[in-house]
């Protein structure tokens, strides 16, 4: 780079280094900041400078009690990747996330992201059970599972669990598109055991989707985003865990 | 575990295990193995600050809640990412919920951007004093709040939009019918102003 563009680059970095530590520029206004903050020293100190201040603000808010609620319905489902994660050993994966922010945010959500990347597949959303069962009578059971989007990328995005004589019908509506090159893959979890595929895989958004392998009271049915032909274990963290009643 | 466990720093819940008498940074650390009770420390630490953030951006509860859980689920599948040259943990942690409560804002889930609470003003105060540290952080929040109303009002307000509101320059431009220039070196010299009157502040809440 030249004196006279750096010296370009520095003026218009000091102007907007503020703008930059609150989080107010535009993507593009960011990008080129950064690059001036790689070679320039003198920038680099002025925002470590200017983010002590930024990282006080938070202390400014008025301080109010989380929902009490809010504990468990996280804990579900940190336990149930953690459990995933521990099944599956140093095969398993965990989503990444991307903090793109402003106009990159439509690519920061993670199965756009993977998509774009080709990459491993993020898990976009964690659906966990909040609902108990309801009978529909003879021996048919349906678990509500609600479903949260972690990125929110699809925040309509609902999935139920529906087991007759162990046998079960997942029911999803409004998924994500699987990232490329990747399916949903269904597996079953029996107790504290590895899970074990279920024999099914699926593309579709919206529909039901019966689990070729059995389901019985006590087991997870788990999903996860797998390379097209399905895996022999999960490579990445669930992004749907239902557990029958 | 590492022989360097140092001792904790951050208050949390009274309890029998050995996790609560460790640091954040510890904590952090088995979080990032799979660790699903340390993580809980984590989270019971810093809960209510992050709640408090994202219901201060977001304005209403239901948004405030999804983006805490969002941040906090982030930080559970991206612990190895946490740098501690680069602040502390509960910063980190912060910081996670700003950027997620940014981009609620921007996705246009709160439609009423302007601050408008759909649960009233009062709610915001119903945190409850239950630790000397809590009521010290309250004590830190009073001193930030003050070191923002001695700034002059201008600075003050394109600082609290861009922060607080998710707007960017541009927008905050707009919104008070002056110059981007403008905007952008209020913000600069406020948050300059802010970090000198703060002074020691920030390795207390280091």
């Amino acid at each position: 780079m030249s004196s006279h563009s750096f010296t370009r680059a520095h003026a218009e970095t000091a102007e907007a280094l503020g703008a930059y530590a609150l989080g107010a520029l535009p993507d593009d206004e960011a990008e080129r900041v950064q690059a001036h903050l790689r070679e320039c020293d003198r920038c680099q100190g002025d925002l470590a400078a200017l983010r002590l201040a930024v990282d006080a603000l938070p202390s400014a808010a008025p301080p109010v009690d989380a929902p009490a609620e809010l504990e468990p319905r996280v804990m579900s489902i940190v336990r149930a990747e953690a459990e995933l994660l521990q099944a599956a050993g140093e095969k398993a994966d965990r989503p990444s996330e991307s903090r793109r922010r402003g106009l990159g945010a439509l690519l920061s959500r993670p199965a756009f992201a993977a998509a774009a990347a080709g990459g491993l597949a993020v898990a976009a959303i964690v659906g966990f059970l909040v609902g108990g069962g309801v009978d529909t009578g003879g021996s048919v059971r349906t678990v509500q599972a609600h479903v949260t989007s972690v990125a929110g990328v699809v925040p309509g995005t609902t999935a139920a669990l529906r087991v007759k004589d162990h046998r079960a019908t997942l029911m999803v509506r409004d998924m994500p598109e699987p990232p490329a090159q990747r399916v949903y893959e269904v597996w079953v979890k029996h107790g504290r055991a590895a899970p074990v595929p279920a024999g099914t895989t699926f593309v579709v958004r919206s529909g039901d989707i019966p689990i070729a392998h059995s389901v019985n009271p006590g087991d997870q049915v788990l999903v996860t985003a797998e390379p097209k032909g399905g895996s022999l274990t999960p490579t990445s963290s669930p992004m749907i865990v239902a557990r029958p009643a | 575990m590492s022989n360097g466990m140092s001792r904790a720093r951050a208050s949390g819940p009274s309890g029998d295990s050995g996790l609560h008498r460790l640091a954040d940074e510890d904590l952090i650390q088995l979080s990032s193995r799979g660790d699903a009770a340390a993580f809980q420390i984590i989270y019971e630490r810093h809960t209510d600050a992050a709640y408090s953030l994202a219901y201060r951006m977001c304005g209403r509860r239901g948004v405030a809640e999804d983006v805490t859980q969002e941040a906090f689920l982030a930080l559970w599948r991206s612990g190895t990412r946490y740098d501690g040259t680069r602040g502390s943990v509960r910063t980190w942690i912060l910081g996670i919920v700003h950027n997620r409560a940014i981009d609620a804002l921007r996705r246009s889930l709160v439609h009423d951007r302007r601050r408008a609470s759909d649960e009233g003003l009062e709610e915001r105060f119903e945190a409850r004093e239950r630790t000397d540290v809590e009521a010290a952080r309250r004590e830190e929040a009073a001193s930030v709040r003050a070191a923002l109303d001695q700034l002059p009002a201008e600075q003050c307000k394109v600082i609290e939009l861009a922060y607080f509101g998710g707007f960017t320059h541009s927008e905050i431009a707009e919104m008070l019918d002056a110059p981007v220039g403008t905007i952008k070196g209020r913000m600069r010299l406020g948050l300059e102003k802010l970090r000198d009157s703060l002074g020691g502040l920030q390795e207390a809440l280091s």
